[in-house]
């Protein structure tokens, strides 16, 4: 196996010259994605800049606290864009989506790292941030849809929920079918991502293992441990998240409150 | 001993009531008919009982506990409410029965399903609707399961909202003898059925309220 080659920068340049491929079939179709398709470069690259430059420091000092500082750092990043990508009212749920992403992260992160790897340190950054990021990455996205949908389903299907209520009961007896299927629906990516892995496509984690020029057999191993991670701590956090937010999303007469909603949820 | 006590109870959107205060005393084992044209507030007095619409003034009274954020879970628990647009939920309406009898607040009921087919034959509903999803019945359907499920949790009282509006005669009788028939239940019924109105031991009215918005009650 051979070490990973480095790309230098002015290879990279070369890499922008590919997005004009895109960029010419927007603007020849007139898709209406050309201004975020190059706003969304420039951020893409400006935001990882910033992080490689961070990323460099912290794997430099490798201090436990900057590391579980970065973990943080993502984790308040991520409850804004769940509340977001969901629709909901940031201010009323920002510290339950907080607690339901920490312990959906934490929980596989640490089983992962202390009890699969045996590695003796929680916050060692080779390890730590990119098992994090990933598990997070994908809670983010269980979170945007399961939450999303479970408050939205509330919305739209009020006479089932007030019907439940209306036979005696209790709040989380009525609203116990909508948690189901929001649990269902935020939890049917990562089943499919099981069902097709390897087949119709490589996962990012694997790839990043097998191009650092690590045997493929190390490889589907890291990969199945991370798999179950995300499955775990997907399923935790879009729980938690629920669970949490209810405290809040209700009057004490079990009605939903109309102000958690803001703006449009970018998942349907 | 009076089961539901509304005292003054009003409710309004901004500066409109939709619901003008209103008072009714409702005693045990009776059966009183709130009537009025549409708009008049009937289906929100019902939910006010039911504590999905907070007042803006009044109180409501249930075997004399006052309604408030913490009793409404108890007082709720006293009462079967069938409204006048059925959702069910999703599943088949045995399902659908069944989920019933795992709520904390049915616990001391056993599902009987002699009893159950028992009451379809009652309402005139074929034994094959058990098996049917909810959402692909008739709204007459509807009516009747939803007033079999009300009977099934045994609750003293008995919260309908036009609940027979639409059946045919026949079905409509079989379910106005059955309230007639049980002294054990009290009903606050919302309705301009007539034929309701004669079974009814009081009959309340409601005035129309000019220009009232519908659907859109102050619900916080």
């Amino acid at each position: 196996m051979r070490e990973i080659i480095d790309i230098s920068y002015s290879s990279l340049a070369l890499g922008y010259v590919l997005a004009i491929i895109p960029l010419a079939l927007v603007l020849y179709y007139r898709a209406r994605v050309a201004f975020d398709l190059v706003t969304s470069i420039v951020r893409m690259t400006v935001q990882l800049l910033f992080v490689g430059l961070y990323l460099q420091v912290v794997f430099r000092l490798d201090l436990w606290w900057l590391t579980a500082l970065w973990l943080i750092v993502m984790i308040v990043v991520a409850d804004f864009s769940v509340a977001r990508g969901a629709g909901l009212s940031a201010r009323r749920f920002v510290f339950s989506l907080f607690a339901a992403l920490l312990a959906g992260t934490i929980v596989p992160l640490a089983y992962f790292i202390l009890v699969i790897l045996r590695v003796p340190h929680l916050m060692e950054p080779q390890y730590a941030i990119p098992i994090a990021g990933m598990i997070m990455g994908n809670c983010l996205r269980a979170n945007v849809i399961g939450i999303g949908r479970f408050y939205r389903s509330l919305k739209e299907r009020e006479g089932a929920f007030l019907y439940s209520l209306g036979q005696g009961a209790t709040l989380r007896e009525a609203v116990r079918p909508f948690l189901s299927n929001a649990l269902s629906d935020a939890l049917a990516p990562t089943i499919a991502m099981m069902m097709t892995v390897g087949l119709v496509s490589l996962p990012g984690m694997m790839t990043g293992i097998l191009m650092a020029g690590v045997a493929p057999s190390a490889a589907i191993k890291y990969q199945i441990a991370i798999m179950i991670s995300i499955f775990t701590g997907t399923a935790i956090t879009v729980v938690c998240g629920i669970e949490l937010t209810m405290r809040s999303a209700f009057t004490p007469y079990g009605i939903l409150r109309k102000d958690i909603f803001r703006g449009k949820p970018k998942v349907k | 001993m009076s089961m539901v006590e509304i005292k003054d109870l009003a409710v309004r959107l901004e500066d409109r009531f939709i619901l003008r205060p209103f008072s009714l005393s409702l005693e045990c084992g009776k059966t009183v008919v709130v009537s009025g044209p549409s708009g008049s507030g009937k289906s929100t007095l019902l939910k006010t009982v039911m504590g999905f619409v907070k007042p803006s003034q009044g109180e409501v009274s249930v075997e004399g506990v006052r309604l408030d954020g913490h009793s409404v879970w108890r007082v709720r628990q006293r009462m079967a409410y069938v409204p006048q647009e059925i959702d069910m939920g999703d599943g088949t309406a045995e399902e659908i029965l069944r989920r019933l009898f795992h709520y904390r607040a049915s616990s001391s009921l056993r599902w009987d399903e002699k009893q159950v087919k028992e009451l379809f034959s009652e309402f005139m509903l074929g034994e094959d609707l058990l098996q049917q999803d909810v959402r692909e019945l008739s709204g007459g359907e509807k009516q009747r399961l939803a007033f079999v499920s009300a009977i099934l949790l045994q609750r003293p009282i008995m919260v309908l909202d036009e609940v027979t509006t639409g059946l045919d005669p026949e079905r409509k009788r079989a379910m106005l003898e059955h309230l007639k028939r049980r002294s054990d239940i009290t009903a606050l019924v919302a309705t301009h059925d007539e034929t309701f109105m004669g079974y009814a031991d009081e009959v309340v009215y409601l005035e129309p309220i000019a220009s009232a918005p519908s659907g859109n009650e102050e619900t916080d």
